[in-house]
């Protein structure tokens, strides 16, 4: 069995059945550095009793503080390679099969700015040599909100990108997603699709998969083929989008108030990326649209309702360092905190504690986001350690580093 | 095989002698290296013949993977009859051993439930149940071991290819362990098979092949070109011969025949073919199984995996697909008696119509292409099409419709949803150089088993020759070694006369389309002797139809007109003859019936230019029209048609009677012409 079999027998979400509970993206990351520092790679798992497996992780702990569990987790994935073989024989009949961060073509930017939180595998159709093009970014409203200037708008840019020699990558849904690979589709140019569920339903449609089938588009998913629609695997993917794309292109960002909080796909996607990725916001100088206003006046790039002339995705560049609101640039810092060994090193904690951090140590900075560490630690740990990195941003407490 | 593995080789050892319950037994050649492949990392093949001991070495291997904690093995079998003595071995060995398939849906849940506990050894199972019943279950039952029985059939070189063992290896492909225990059997694989099975299911196969000579079967081949002599000698010879027995006809129509004049003459014999329902199937073969009938008429339906011990003879009908099928159908005699009988008789065309099956086997790249081509033309959104849907738009029947769809599923170009199908992102690439080998591979078949009625050599050799094994014999049981007909190829006169008479008065039913017409007959098959080859002559000659036509249609119309009470004649026009006209003028006035002609057509659009019915319906009802002056109100009529095929034709006509107040519309017609003959493949 190669890693990249044991990956998929241990990530995928195909075939759990009522038994057999997944590793996360995170999870597996921490396993095979686990492994690693062991001199062990995921492959060696396979085929191993539990007892074999104890004997492994001898003296170790787990990943977490459950380490029978997590070996009881993993023979149960392996036990379900019969039935995984079922699953995936269905899927090629659709011509679906899977990329993993084992393969070659698993692309680079995603393992080197997601880190740890990287997928462990997505589910792919059509041409993956696609990933290796450049493309322009398409996001905007679903269909129901969108109108025939917004249709002809996305037209116009989607042309544009591509007379400029890019492909075009979207959310694939419905609206200004699909109006884009519309486009593509029928200049036979280059397109990608990152969809959050549903996608054989996609390919179900007659002018997806003539494309997929001469080699000029490629849908991927983190969800499984079959799944249906989930609100975070749709928020999760805009950062797919943001990181395939050398521009992003936000046609219409609507929001609507939650909880006091503006939410929307497109929006929440635009203001997630304001922060790493501003350089590639693009937005649609649109006066009829509070969201488009509201995106550049925190810092995003506006481009006119239709290209002029003149213009190139090349030249552009953002003259303005966006205004990030407060509560993501606390994330942001409280993370290069956290993630910095200098500040465990500085900070008290009990000897179990002690064990813990160090065990992790050396992972913790290939962390994201706030979650991930959430995951990492046991609640009290984790709150105390939260409580204490925030002093160091407060200029309460100072620690030596090159980070802060 | 080098170094003997001890630990399984000691552990094998003392589970054979356990299910033999005999202290002292050793393996025989080729079983014990089978298992320890199948654990080495080998993926295992065994080429055996029947009776050489296949399901101990399933059991044992089965019951080494439970030892080490391993899930249950899965066995698929095309068909499980006699499950109950498997079941009863495995008991034996200490498995606890189950079957799920279509004779015990009763059990399914109950079944399901134990093998998502782990409470099953071994399961048997058939490719439909497999991947219809068990396939939705599989998230929660842990597989330990595939065994693939009749392996042949995974190979498309094979004499027996089937869709649904494809899917197995596609399985068996998506597997991430190549340790993963597979064990593959079968009794009829040449080198050719063989080595397709090696590039399907792993280089690495283990192949344990031994030699396929069956030394107890005494082999006769008889040439009798017409259907009477075959229907006269079987009925001569068929009481003479001791116990239970098969006929092996190619098409359903032939066993059904077969059966009913059997059955008349006081033979007790039953059909089985997929023609017939379920229950009647199972009481048929049960019947069998029981030996309470003489003899079952069967299509190769009754083939692989059919073990019962004591069938005492087989006569093939016709000749079989090819030689690989007729050795397997040939093997099914004798398998626990001292000696089995077999007799191939040959009939005149029969060479003509396996050729025509090789010919037609795959669809053309153009009739692919066209139906592909339905699926470019739609709008943005999901949009499958359903086989009536591509039907409407290109007027290629029904069967190469299917056909073509068939096969771009099978290639993975569409894809399947319930009766939708959706391109998938696969491009289409048409196969012609395999096609094109397979069928000269199968056409080479043909030829070897032509060339069985020429040789003067031994026929038991020539046949395993023809599965790659050279074992050298001379068995002393074939006509050619004893140098004379074991059955004499004579027949009496009086047997002659009952088969002439039985299939003078056979018809073939003629369902009517329209559900509000009688159910109507053909006299023949059209070019079959002897009516069906009259009324070809006259069409092509234009002349008038012979007396023997008259003689039989009068013989069989006159309880009809009797039993419905028909008054009056119609019948279906012409534009290029007036044959059937003057047919139904003279029948009516021997049937003293009242001849009304009440049709004319409009032009010249043949119905046979219409491939497929929504074309050939829609073609009917715009080129005839019913003579409205003329009342028909409250009769009782005899449509006549000369030819039908698909049977719109005369099916519109009937509708447009009783549209018009006819109280009833009997159908007949002199020949059936409808499609291609059905091959039983199952």
């Amino acid at each position: 069995m190669t890693n990249r079999d044991a990956l998929i027998l241990l990530c995928s979400q195909l075939s759990v059945g009522q038994q057999h509970k997944p590793f996360s993206n995170i999870k597996i990351s921490q396993l095979i550095s686990k492994l690693a520092t062991l001199g062990l790679e995921l492959k060696d798992l396979s085929n191993k009793t539990f007892e074999e497996l104890k004997n492994l992780f001898y003296g170790e702990k787990v990943i977490d503080e459950k380490g029978q569990d997590t070996i009881s987790q993993i023979i149960s994935l392996f036990s379900r390679e019969g039935s995984m073989a079922f699953a995936f024989m269905e899927l090629k009949k659709w011509g679906i099969d899977v990329l993993t961060k084992f393969d070659e073509d698993y692309p680079k930017t995603f393992i080197q700015e997601l880190g740890s939180s990287a997928p462990a595998l997505f589910y792919f159709a059509g041409n993956k040599d696609l990933l290796k093009e450049e493309y322009i970014g398409f996001t905007g409203s679903r269909l129901k909100k969108t109108n025939t200037e917004d249709e002809e708008i996305t037209k116009a840019w989607a042309n544009e990108s591509i007379n400029q020699g890019y492909g075009i990558v979207s959310g694939g849904a419905s609206g200004i997603d699909s109006f884009s690979t519309q486009v593509a589709i029928k200049l036979k140019k280059p397109f990608i699709e990152w969809l959050s569920d549903s996608l054989i339903k996609r390919l179900q449609i007659n002018a997806i998969s003539l494309s997929l089938q001469n080699g000029n588009g490629l849908l991927l998913s983190e969800a499984i083929p079959t799944a249906p629609f989930n609100v975070g695997l749709a928020m999760a993917r805009n950062k797919y989008i943001y990181l395939t794309a050398e521009k992003v292109i936000a046609i219409k960002a609507e929001y609507s108030i939650k909880d006091g909080k503006k939410t929307g796909g497109t929006w929440n996607g635009a203001i997630e990326n304001l922060n790493s990725n501003y350089k590639k916001i693009l937005v649609i100088n649109n006066e009829l649209s509070k969201g488009n206003k509201e995106l550049i006046s925190k810092g995003a790039t506006p481009i006119p309702l239709f290209p002029d002339i003149n213009f190139t995705f090349k030249n552009l560049t953002a003259t303005l360092k966006p205004q990030i609101n407060s509560e993501i640039e606390n994330d942001v810092n409280l993370i290069k905190v956290l993630r910095d060994k200098n500040f465990y090193m500085n900070i008290k904690l009990t000897i179990k504690e002690r064990t813990l951090v160090d065990n992790y140590i050396n992972l913790l900075e290939t962390y994201n986001s706030i979650k991930e560490f959430q995951q990492l630690f046991p609640e009290k740990l984790f709150n105390k350690i939260q409580k204490l990195a925030y002093e160091v941003l407060n200029g309460k407490r100072f620690i030596s580093t090159s980070l802060i | 095989m080098k170094d003997k593995n001890d630990i399984i080789f000691n552990e094998s050892l003392s589970l054979l002698r356990k299910a033999l319950s005999n202290p002292s037994a050793d393996f025989r050649e080729g079983q014990y290296e089978a298992i320890e492949a199948v654990f080495t990392n080998k993926r295992s093949l065994v080429v055996q013949k029947t009776g050489w001991g296949k399901s101990i070495v399933y059991f044992i291997s089965t019951k080494i993977n439970r030892n080490r904690k391993k899930g249950v093995s899965i066995v698929i079998s095309p068909l499980l009859v006699l499950i109950e003595n498997q079941i009863e071995a495995a008991k034996k060995i200490g498995l606890l051993c189950e079957a799920i398939y279509s004779g015990n849906i009763d059990r399914h849940d109950e079944i399901i439930r134990k093998l998502k506990a782990n409470q099953i050894d071994i399961l048997f199972t058939t490719p439909e149940s497999l991947f219809s019943k068990l396939q939705d279950h599989m998230n929660d039952i842990n597989l330990g071991m595939f065994i693939i029985d009749e392996a042949h059939c995974i190979s498309d070189w094979g004499h027996d290819f089937r869709l649904d063992y494809r899917k197995i290896v596609e399985v068996l492909n998506e597997l991430k362990n190549k340790d993963f225990p597979i064990l593959a059997t079968t009794a009829t694989a040449n080198n050719r098979v063989i080595e397709d099975l090696k590039s399907q299911i792993g280089p690495s196969l283990y192949v344990s092949k031994g030699s396929l000579y069956r030394d107890n079967l005494f082999i006769q081949l008889l040439d009798m070109k017409n259907k009477v002599n075959r229907y006269a000698w079987i009925l001569k010879n068929i009481q003479n011969l001791t116990g239970t027995g098969i006929i092996y006809c190619l098409t359903t129509k032939d066993c059904d025949d077969l059966a009913s004049f059997l059955i008349n003459n006081q033979i007790s014999a039953k059909p089985y073919h997929s023609g017939l329902e379920e229950v009647e199937s199972s009481t048929n073969i049960n019947l069998f199984v029981k030996n309470q009938i003489k003899v079952l008429v069967s299509t190769i339906k009754l083939g692989m995996g059919y073990d019962k011990p004591d069938v005492a003879f087989i006569i093939h009908y016709q000749v079989p697909k090819n030689i690989v099928s007729y050795y397997q159908q040939i093997g099914r005699a004798a398998r626990n008696i001292k000696e089995g009988y077999t007799f191939m008789l040959k009939g005149g065309n029969d060479f003509d119509i396996l050729n025509y099956f090789i010919d037609n086997a795959f669809p053309e790249k153009i009739e692919m292409e066209l139906v592909l081509k339905q699926f470019e033309q739609q709008a943005w959104g999901k949009s499958g099409l359903s086989t009536q849907a591509i039907a409407k738009n290109i007027n290629l029947s029904f069967p190469k419709i299917k056909k073509a769809l068939k096969f771009l599923e099978f290639e993975h170009v569409l894809n399947r949803v319930k009766q939708t199908y959706f391109l998938t992102s696969n491009k289409f690439q048409y196969k012609e150089i395999h096609y094109q080998e397979i069928n000269n591979l199968r056409k080479q078949e043909i030829n070897q088993l032509e060339e069985l009625f020429e040789t003067k050599e031994c026929l038991n050799k020539k046949i395993i020759e023809s599965l790659d094994d050279s074992t050298k014999i001379s068995c002393g049981k074939c006509k050619n070694c004893l140098k004379r007909e074991i059955v004499s190829s004579q027949i009496e006169d009086k047997f002659r006369l009952i088969a002439e008479q039985h299939i003078a008065d056979s018809y073939i039913p003629l369902k009517p389309r329209e559900k509000r017409m009688y159910d109507g007959m053909a006299l023949s098959k059209y070019g079959d002797e002897p009516i069906g080859s009259l009324v070809s002559k006259s069409k092509y000659s234009n002349s008038p139809y012979p007396e023997a036509v008259y003689l039989k249609a009068i013989k069989l119309l006159t309880p009809i007109v009797k039993k419905y009470n028909l008054q009056t004649i119609t019948f279906v026009p012409s534009l290029n003859n007036k044959l059937v006209d003057d047919f139904s003028l003279n029948l009516s006035k021997r049937l003293g019936l009242r001849f009304t002609p009440l049709f004319s057509k409009k032009n010249n659009v043949s119905q046979k230019s219409m491939s497929n019915y929504i074309w050939q319906k829609k073609n009917a009802q715009e080129n005839y029209s019913i003579n409205s002056s003329v009342s028909v109100i409250g009769q009782q009529i005899l449509l006549i048609d000369d030819i039908v095929d698909s049977g719109y034709t005369i099916s519109s006509l009937g509708e447009k009677l009783i549209e018009a107040g006819a109280k009833g519309v009997y159908p007949f017609a002199l020949s059936d012409a409808s499609n291609e003959r059905v091959v039983d493949n199952d």
